[in-house]
């Protein structure tokens, strides 16, 4: 078990912003409508990875 | 003392060079002493079939023999001992430096050496050696195993939701891991399971636990415990807990004393931390730098779209500009070609047209002008008339005239000529 369900969702995310920022960053010119889309897709997957970061409440619980 | 003959030390002595109160008879060659000393040695049987105990020293690994002294560990006594070549794959252990060991041989004496010296022919690890002699089959047998593999290792989980912890409860251990996993990612869940760390029933209660979290919703299981002494951490070398922690489906980190301490425990782990302090570090990510890089990424993106919007809307300006430009310069270029063909067309529509008012207003003003200067005109056309035909009378007359004065001259001439051929003659 390599990673957890949960990694590979965080780290696709990540790869996926980073992607569309290299995309707006690099590009010559783009239609602004398409910018507008990659811009709102990278948005809602960070909002997203910041939901997926908080992964549990930080209990400690005991096992005898 | 028996007397030597030929081929003995007594050779190299001269009778005149003793004292006089010493004979030559009173001589003994110390080969005579060390072989009866070897021959006291051969068949001594007090120590048949009894192992002799001590600490390898001098270890001497440099021939085919293997020599060592097996000294006493709390005073100044030693006694050689030889492994012969032909023996030393016998032995059940390779004896190394500082080990105790129990060895059975033969006592015999070196004579080149001139000391006593034990024939060894088996050697045991006991004490403390011997407790190292079987942690090293063991690791042996759990390399052969492939317990050890890289390849059977498993990457631990970057994003754990619960982090399984097999310590004692209560210990500095556990609120060492506790603390430094919640200083790094304070939302993760940590499941503590109990067991006793040392003593002859842990290694019972390590391996249930291990085996309790690793059955649990635990993402990654740390197995730790604090520093201790060498000997309260034998716990992490017994082959129950070792196999327990290899045969684990859940990534492990073990965090076992310190740095010094290796147990086999940690040669299985997926990973081994020094510390049960640096658990943290390895098993989660600091999620203060995640938090902190989405903060980033949004300002990135939000600057790069604004970026791409304003440099396509600068572009889109600038065409229109352009088009527009174009677009008026050639509407004045049309138009003015227009309006020079239309006056163009204009002034020649009326400069026809005052020409023909012109040559009209001329017409009309010359034939009123000829009519009203008619008579005028006939009178002088006729005075023009009678002049000229006076001057032709005129001219004339004086043609006449002048035909007249040359023909007088002639005349005059012809009668000059006359005269002067008259009065030649005459």
């Amino acid at each position: 078990m390599p990673t957890t369900m949960q990694d590979d969702d965080i780290q696709t995310k990540i790869d996926r912003v980073e992607e569309i920022r290299n995309e707006l960053q690099g590009a010559e010119s783009m239609n602004p409508a398409d910018a507008k889309s990659l811009r709102d897709e990278a948005m809602e997957l960070l909002a997203e990875l910041e939901a997926d970061l908080d992964v549990a409440d930080g209990d400690v619980r005991y096992r005898e | 003392m028996g007397s030597v003959v030929g081929g003995s030390t007594l050779d190299e002595v001269e009778a005149g060079e003793l004292p006089e109160a010493v004979d030559v008879s009173d001589l003994t060659p110390v080969e005579d002493v060390t072989r009866q000393l070897r021959g006291l040695f051969t068949g001594f049987s007090k120590y048949d079939g009894t192992y002799l105990v001590g600490e390898v020293g001098d270890l001497s690994d440099h021939s085919e023999n293997l020599y060592f002294s097996l000294k006493a560990t709390d005073r100044d006594s030693k006694l050689n001992c030889v492994v012969w070549g032909s023996r030393r794959d016998d032995l059940d252990i390779e004896i190394q430096p500082e080990m105790v060991v129990a060895v059975g041989g033969e006592l015999t004496f070196f004579e080149g050496g001139g000391h006593p010296s034990l024939e060894v022919s088996e050697a045991h690890a006991v004490g403390e050696s011997a407790y190292w002699q079987r942690v090293e089959q063991l690791r042996a047998q759990l390399d052969d195993d492939g317990l050890f593999d890289d390849e059977r290792k498993d990457a631990l989980p970057r994003f754990p939701e619960t982090v399984g912890v097999v310590t004692a409860a209560g210990s500095d251990a556990e609120q060492d891991i506790v603390e430094s996993i919640h200083a790094r990612y304070p939302d993760v869940d940590i499941l503590v399971h109990d067991s006793t760390v040392q003593g002859s029933g842990a290694p019972g209660e390590l391996t249930a636990a291990i085996e309790a979290v690793d059955e649990s919703a635990a993402d990654v299981l740390v197995v730790a415990r604090g520093g201790g002494s060498e000997t309260s951490l034998r716990t992490f070398d017994d082959e129950a807990v070792v196999r327990a922690i290899a045969g684990t489906e859940t990534p492990t980190v073990t965090a076992i004393g310190h740095e010094a301490d290796q147990p086999l425990c940690d040669a299985v782990a997926d990973e081994r931390v020094k510390t049960p302090t640096a658990a943290g570090e390895a098993v989660v990510p600091e999620k203060a730098a995640y938090l902190d890089h989405v903060d980033e990424s949004v300002e990135r993106v939000r600057a790069a779209y604004e970026t791409q919007v304003y440099r396509w809307l600068g572009d889109r300006r600038e065409g229109i500009d352009r088009a527009y430009r174009s677009h008026a310069t050639q509407w004045v270029d049309d138009q003015r070609t227009a309006v020079d063909v239309a006056h163009g067309r204009l002034a020649e529509d009326w400069i026809a047209s005052a020409e023909r008012d012109v040559e009209s207003a001329y017409a009309d003003i010359a034939t009123e002008w000829v009519d009203a200067n008619r008579t005028a005109v006939t009178q002088e056309t006729e005075r023009i008339e009678r002049e000229y035909a006076f001057e032709q009378e005129k001219s004339g007359l004086e043609r006449r005239t002048t035909v007249l004065y040359v023909l007088v001259a002639v005349l005059v001439a012809l009668l000059l000529v006359a005269l002067a051929l008259l009065l030649g003659v005459v």
